[in-house]
């Protein structure tokens, strides 16, 4: 009798906590009627607390709340899950609530390309706006015996498939860059994968690997103290801190049909989001990027304003999707 | 000697009653969620607090963050110890002597030696940041896949030698551990390894869910069902034994000497090392030791030794994180995450342009620290009436706070499915006698062990040999040997003939995770079936001679009958 009072004690409590948290995440998910701003805005994101995304949906918050854009703070959601399918899919099941908008980046439209049967697209929710963009640029080891992208395509032609190149995983942009890049003037190196940004630097000191594609601000600091060079931008004007450092296209360095517009980010609101408040936001991240506490945040990551709303929006979306199709599907991921 | 003068400045500029305010605030917010797992893991909470934290000077927000890191991995290991629930990575191993010297009746004193043991591996890690960082921020970024490779290869056979009264149920455990790490998208293809295509599992199953499962509910429910008085150990009513005896300090100094070293060093490798500074530890601790049987039934040197790794951790992941600007663990990418924001970025310029951010960091690591030991010793009588409350509030109120807390990983639902999952197995395990610590860590050390195997051999174009070519991959993999043939050659001295199957087994991992890793690296092609053989056939002997050391040792062991089932289901 005392053994089935505590195994009914135990399950009680098992149930109970199911519960509370079940409530929680119900919680807040009031819709909103219409007619002027919504409220309990609330950002979802794609990586935990700390990571990228979120630190960058709170910076934004958080120039908002003191250019008095917004008058209270949006809560940051957390949806960590398959590298933004999660938070997409999360953001997608919350129809016409548009108090729920989405911090999205360039690789939600690759990882649901690269994922059989993806739970949500980023064309199921209604895109408001690309609002910076991360300029990639290509580092090497400040002793390398080449100073340019072109050079080190020379060495690698010379070599195949015996140079190395760093960065995350197959299906990451700088990945995409070097398939293009390797297709385009028939080359061919190494991959080599690092799930985090810190290794990938030591890779490139050690002498492990030869290139690594990433942010300014990933090297800048590793460049004052002469340990890596840039040796290209992909981008079509050069970079103001490194004026020295040529573009790829200036070197000859065929992009294809790829837009050196490759790692951006932007907002999203829910299927389904009214006109009306699709405007409110358009209009409201307009003047969120023309504020100077913007233009420094940007500055100090690596960013540069990258302001795409309304018609060249889907337009922009849409390129860059049938672009980067085929280039995933070769690496063998996705539906063929 | 400018060092040491910029340490005493830095201390100097963190020792004002304001920061001392922050710093017992920090560790004491720490320690309560560090003890309660649904409010967050430490690195989560870093994360919380940050906005907080960033209206307060530098100086105090990074002392206070300091203060909080510390009193969390207290609590990790509080809660390890009372209750044999490790909420960190690194408070695993102390559910091999820390829970067994709480079941003797000696929670206060392991606790105790555990914030002694770390407060002075601290101070050894901060004095061996402020000397040596130079020095070992350039062999650190020599740390590449090959080395690696060689340690996480080393932490696995570790965990086997580890394993206790059992070699082949230790082996079961890892096994199963190894293959729920494999759960996830890889890293190298972008391909889903048994997702079920389920977003949920693409990233893999999370930690805390595990370890809640596998120990949190599974203790209760066995504890439920087993008919036991109204508390939970026995506690012992004076209180000169809540902390450590002279006897117990003079035992452990070795350990702790030991477990700073080899902490610091883990710490200091950029990107992952911290996981394994702990095992490697207690390992290095065991095999040196007077007393190698008393290891795994609670041995105060099994708690000082990784305490002790632990601590001087925190002053290594300082290194790559100060002077390379590359973050070492979850807490320390939070640490940069703060420095970014208050307009500073950690990097090999750091402490050219900004000492006076750079010294204060080190010394407020330091004074958290401290702040713990002054706060949490005469706290643990306290901490150890927990295992007073009676059973019919304690065990609701962990079950709650297993369900909040694996909730709260990801908020989503579909973690407490895995839950109620892994609770399932933990409570398997229990009943067949089958150690849980093995499978948890496995699942922390494997994929990294497989990352670091695969990303060398695209290095190397599949040859092999670049893990003894590298100079400091084969000092590793010697250090590795000599390590496992202490430990085997300590225990042989305690018990003659149970070695065998340990060295066997041995064997039998680097066969698997060499041919996990071929296998993966070339999916289509037929040969790596072919060389996961050797490894299965090895397996079966394994379980041959297994049973004979289990045999051989039957006196000792109890359940044998639960050893000859399982050998026989195993043995093709």
């Amino acid at each position: 009798m005392r053994h089935a009072t505590r195994l009914a004690c135990a399950a009680g409590a098992l149930l109970l906590g199911t519960t509370l948290t079940a409530c929680t995440s119900q919680a807040g998910s009031s819709a909103h009627g219409g007619g002027g701003a919504p409220k309990n805005i609330q950002i979802v994101v794609d990586t935990g607390p700390g990571g990228g995304s979120d630190l960058f949906a709170r910076q934004m918050v958080k120039i908002a709340t003191a250019n008095k854009l917004i008058n209270i703070n949006w809560p940051v959601i957390s949806q960590p899950t398959g590298g933004g399918l999660g938070a997409m899919a999360y953001v997608r099941a919350r129809k016409s609530q548009d108090n729920y908008l989405a911090a999205f980046t360039s690789k939600w439209i690759v990882a649901a390309i690269a994922t059989p049967n993806s739970p949500a697209h980023l064309s199921d929710l209604t895109p408001i706006a690309i609002i910076a963009d991360e300029i990639q640029v290509i580092a090497a080891p400040a002793n390398a015996p080449f100073n340019t992208m072109a050079e080190f395509i020379q060495a690698a032609k010379a070599s195949p498939g015996k140079l190395v190149q760093t960065g995350g995983s197959p299906n990451s942009v700088d990945n995409l860059i070097a398939l293009e890049i390797e297709k385009n003037t028939g080359t061919s190196w190494k991959y080599l994968s690092f799930d985090d940004g810190g290794p990938r630097i030591t890779a490139l000191l050690r002498g492990d690997a030869q290139i690594d594609i990433g942010a300014e601000s990933d090297f800048s600091d590793q460049i004052a103290a002469h340990k890596l060079k840039l040796i290209g931008v992909v981008s079509d004007k050069r970079l103001g801190d490194y004026p020295d450092v040529p573009t790829l296209a200036e070197q000859g360095i065929d992009l294809g049909s790829l837009p050196t517009q490759l790692q951006f980010r932007g907002v999203a609101g829910p299927p389904g989001m009214s006109p009306a408040d699709v405007t409110y936001y358009q209009d409201l991240f307009t003047k969120l990027t023309a504020t100077q506490g913007w233009s420094d945040y940007l500055k100090s990551e690596g960013l540069v304003t990258h302001f795409v709303t309304g018609a060249e929006l889907s337009t922009t979306l849409n390129n860059f999707t049938s672009t980067v199709t085929p280039l995933v599907h070769s690496l063998g991921t996705g539906n063929s | 000697m400018s060092a040491l003068t910029h340490l005493i400045d830095g201390l100097g500029s963190a020792l004002t009653p304001t920061n001392l305010l922050w710093v017992a605030i920090g560790v004491i917010l720490g320690t309560l969620v560090g003890i309660l797992p649904g409010l967050g893991q430490p690195a989560a909470v870093l994360a919380v607090l940050l906005p907080l934290t960033l209206r307060l000077p530098p100086t105090t927000g990074l002392i206070m963050m300091a203060g909080l890191y510390h009193g969390a991995k207290f609590a990790g290991s509080t809660t390890a110890i009372l209750l044999n629930i490790p909420t960190e990575t690194s408070s695993i191993v102390l559910c091999y002597d820390g829970h067994p010297l709480a079941k003797k009746g000696r929670a206060g004193p392991a606790m105790g030696m555990s914030a002694i043991s770390g407060f002075i591996a601290s101070t050894v890690g901060v004095i061996a940041l402020t000397f040596l960082a130079p020095t070992v921020a350039n062999l650190a970024v020599h740390f590449g896949p090959p080395e690696f490779a060689m340690l996480m290869v080393f932490g696995l056979l570790l965990v086997i030698t580890m394993a206790g009264k059992s070699p082949i149920k230790g082996f079961i455990s890892m096994t199963v551990g190894l293959l729920l790490s494999t759960i996830g998208v890889d890293l190298f293809s972008g391909q889903q390894r048994y997702t079920f295509g389920n977003i949920n599992l693409f990233d893999g199953v999370p930690f805390l869910v595990l370890c809640l499962g596998l120990f949190a509910v599974a203790e209760v429910l066995i504890n439920v069902e087993e008919k036991r008085g109204k508390s939970l150990l026995t506690v012992p009513r004076r209180i000169r034994s809540l902390l450590p005896n002279r006897a117990d300090l003079k035992e452990c100094r070795g350990a702790i000497a030991k477990g700073s070293v080899v902490g610091f060093l883990a710490g200091a490798l950029p990107g992952g090392g911290s996981t394994i500074g702990s095992f490697v530890s207690y390992a290095v601790v065991k095999g040196t030791s007077k007393h190698p049987e008393k290891f795994g039934t609670g041995a105060m040197e099994g708690v000082a030794g990784p305490e002790a790794a632990n601590n001087s951790e925190a002053g290594g992941a300082m290194i790559p994180l100060l002077s390379l600007g590359l973050p070492g663990n979850a807490s320390t990418t939070v640490m940069l995450a703060a420095l970014i924001l208050y307009g500073v970025q950690p990097g090999p310029l750091l402490f050219q342009n900004h000492p006076e951010i750079a010294w204060p960091v080190i010394a407020s690591l330091y004074l958290g620290n401290f702040a713990l030991l002054a706060l949490n010793l005469p706290l643990i009588p306290m901490w150890v009436r927990i295992l007073k409350i009676p059973y019919w509030i304690l065990y609701p109120c962990i079950l709650v706070l297993a369900v909040v807390g694996a909730y709260s990983v990801r908020n989503s639902i579909f973690d407490l499915y895995l839950l109620l999952g892994f609770s399932a197995l933990g409570y398997a395990f229990r009943k067949l006698d089958v150690p849980a610590a093995p499978l948890l860590m496995a699942f922390v050390l494997g994929p990294e062990a497989e990352t670091a195997v695969r990303q060398s051999l695209i290095l190397s174009d599949n040859n092999p040999l670049i893990f003894v070519q590298r100079p400091i991959s084969a000092t590793v993999l010697a250090l590795a040997a000599a390590v496992v043939a202490l430990s085997i050659f300590s225990q042989r001295r305690a018990r003659s003939k149970a070695v065998g199957g340990q060295v066997r087994g041995a064997a039998a991992l680097v066969g698997l995770t060499a041919s996990r890793a071929a296998v993966a690296d070339s999916a289509a092609s037929p040969a790596p079936v072919a060389g996961e053989l050797p490894a299965a056939g090895e397996l079966s002997s394994l379980g041959v001679t297994g049973s004979a050391g289990a045999t051989d040792v039957a006196g000792a062991v109890p359940n044998q009958s639960h050893d000859t089932v399982v050998e026989r289901s195993i043995t093709p």
